[in-house]
């Protein structure tokens, strides 16, 4: 079973309201994200989520992914084992 | 030899080309936005109920497993249980419908501005302008709804076909998460065939009429007489036979604002006649306690404002007026209701009383307020509002009042008297 894994992120908010992660803080750890490989709106299966977009990023050379919720303003990850 | 181009005419003619259209359904829609919002409702019998904990709630829609175990739209909890007894019930949370409802048109908005919603969960789409860019309707409808599994989570059926009646019967036959596409060359073989009551606009009782005589699938009706046709239903039966022929130009019409509400109202006959106006004011403020709820649970502003009071001798007045805002603040509503009352129909007593709001919107985006009114102040007050109606959501509209109505013994729930209310759509009425 998939949850929903609570992230904080810090992020840049563009003038044109793009949004783009730069850092996720899980369990007192930071790790810096080295790129965003893309961005879609995507709702992963068996997760309660309203319209999140995922990010496919590279976090210390290997690809990620990281959700962001609008309605909540809120980032998860999606991990059945509970890592990042 | 080619006939010599005559100017001022086209080579190729045009208007003869048909028109592109989806009708788009989600399935089973407020029960697949719970089962997506609770993943532990998911694979079992549930339904989403109006007032689940009342014995005359209905279900508003059921997850398939409770489909499968016979329950229907619209039966009571009541008699839902009996059918299915571990069937779980959860109330509405029609904002979140609307929300979804939203999303998912923004998907389709992709590939159209030609949107026409019917009701919350249903569009159609006259795609014909887009088929250069995105591929025949077919291929629009094959993405429309890998886009809205993939985005949302949610599944759609879809109807491709000449005209709206057609595709609207067509995304009634793949559920869920399939399409239908219905043309000239096959209709007859794919939409004959079917129960007349399966074309859109044949209710119940012009079903029966029609199996009355014979007519039980829609290639009856194509071929019925039209002197059968309109004497048995007049002007009607013409048309429904046309659209049973494929014949039906109406056009997709854009909605340009989208709440699929008309008006909301609640309506009381007191138990006594209202003697003073301040039992009618009261009254009012009542009343508007209860639009208000439904304003919020179906999110949703209003710009107009109407009671009607109907005296002991059943004479009775109607006045409306615009509000001050589009606004759901109960207060508001109550005061602008009251003072039209005043002026325009204070003869007392009063045996009944219906308050109405119209003209609803979703959003107060792009309006002017008024030089006087405080933004800061109005948003603190929605705020307590919506703190409010959560509270009554969960324990029922009379769980919190203000003091003002605690004295309307008249109108108070449990006594003799007869409340009665109604959401107007753009299709019809249905009572809560
Ligand atoms: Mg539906």
């Amino acid at each position: 079973m998939q949850r929903r894994i609570p992230l904080s992120v810090e992020a840049v908010f563009s003038s044109t309201g793009m949004i783009t992660p730069r850092q996720v803080m899980f369990r007192g750890v930071v790790y810096a994200i080295d790129r965003v490989l893309s961005v879609r709106p995507f709702c992963p299966p068996d997760i309660a989520a309203i319209a999140p977009l995922r990010y496919i990023v590279l976090i210390g050379g290997t690809r990620k992914e990281i959700y962001y919720e609008p309605s909540t303003r809120t980032w998860f990850s999606v991990r059945s084992d509970g890592l990042l | 030899m080619n006939p010599p181009h005559a100017p001022g005419f086209p080579s190729v003619p045009t208007g003869c080309s048909d028109r592109v259209i989806l009708h788009s359904d989600l399935n089973a829609f407020y029960a697949s936005v719970e089962q997506l919002l609770s993943p532990s409702l998911r694979g079992k019998a549930m339904a989403v109920c109006g007032d689940p904990e009342a014995r005359h709630g209905i279900v508003l829609a059921k997850s398939e497993p409770a489909r499968l175990a016979g329950i229907r739209t619209g039966m009571t909890v009541w008699q839902a249980r009996r059918l299915c007894p571990g069937l779980i019930c959860v109330p509405p949370r029609f904002r979140t419908y609307v929300q979804f409802s939203e999303l998912v048109r923004n998907i389709y908005g992709r590939y159209t501005d030609l949107i026409e919603p019917f009701g919350l969960d249903e569009c159609w789409l006259d795609v014909s302008g887009s088929v250069r860019l995105f591929g025949p309707g077919y291929a629009i409808a094959q993405q429309i709804r890998r886009q809205v599994r993939q985005e949302l989570g949610l599944t759609v059926s879809v109807g491709i076909s000449f005209n709206k009646v057609f595709a609207k019967l067509g995304s009634d036959l793949h559920k869920p998460d399939g399409q239908t596409l219905i043309t000239r060359d096959n209709f007859r073989r794919i939409v004959w065939p079917l129960p007349v009551d399966a074309l859109l606009f044949v209710g119940q009782s012009t079903g029966e009429k029609l199996r009355r005589i014979g007519i039980s699938t829609i290639g009856a009706l194509a071929q019925m007489p039209s002197g059968t046709a309109l004497q048995l239903l007049g002007k009607g039966g013409l048309q429904l036979r046309d659209y049973a022929l494929g014949m039906d130009t109406a056009p997709v019409v854009p909605a340009a604002e989208f709440p699929a509400a008309k008006s909301i109202s609640r309506g009381v006959t007191a138990s006594a006649d209202l003697l003073t106006p301040q039992e009618v004011l009261s009254v009012i403020a009542q009343l508007t306690q209860e639009v208000v709820h439904v304003m919020y649970r179906t999110g949703v502003y209003a710009a107009g404002g109407a009671i009607s009071v109907r005296h002991p001798d059943l004479s009775s007045r109607d006045c409306q007026c615009r509000l001050p805002l589009s606004t759901r603040n109960p207060r508001t509503i109550a005061a602008t209701l009251g003072e039209l009352y005043l002026q325009k129909c204070g003869i007392l007593p009063v045996r009944a009383i219906t308050v109405r709001v119209y003209d609803l919107r979703t959003s107060r985006a792009g309006e002017q307020t008024s030089l006087f009114d405080c933004p800061e102040e109005e948003s603190r007050m929605e705020r307590l509002d919506s703190a409010v109606d959560a509270i009554r959501t969960r324990f029922g509209v009379q769980s919190l009042l203000p003091a003002t109505v605690l004295t309307n013994t008249k109108t108070a729930e449990g006594h003799r008297c007869e409340k009665h209310s109604a959401v107007t759509t753009l299709h019809g009425n249905y009572s809560e």
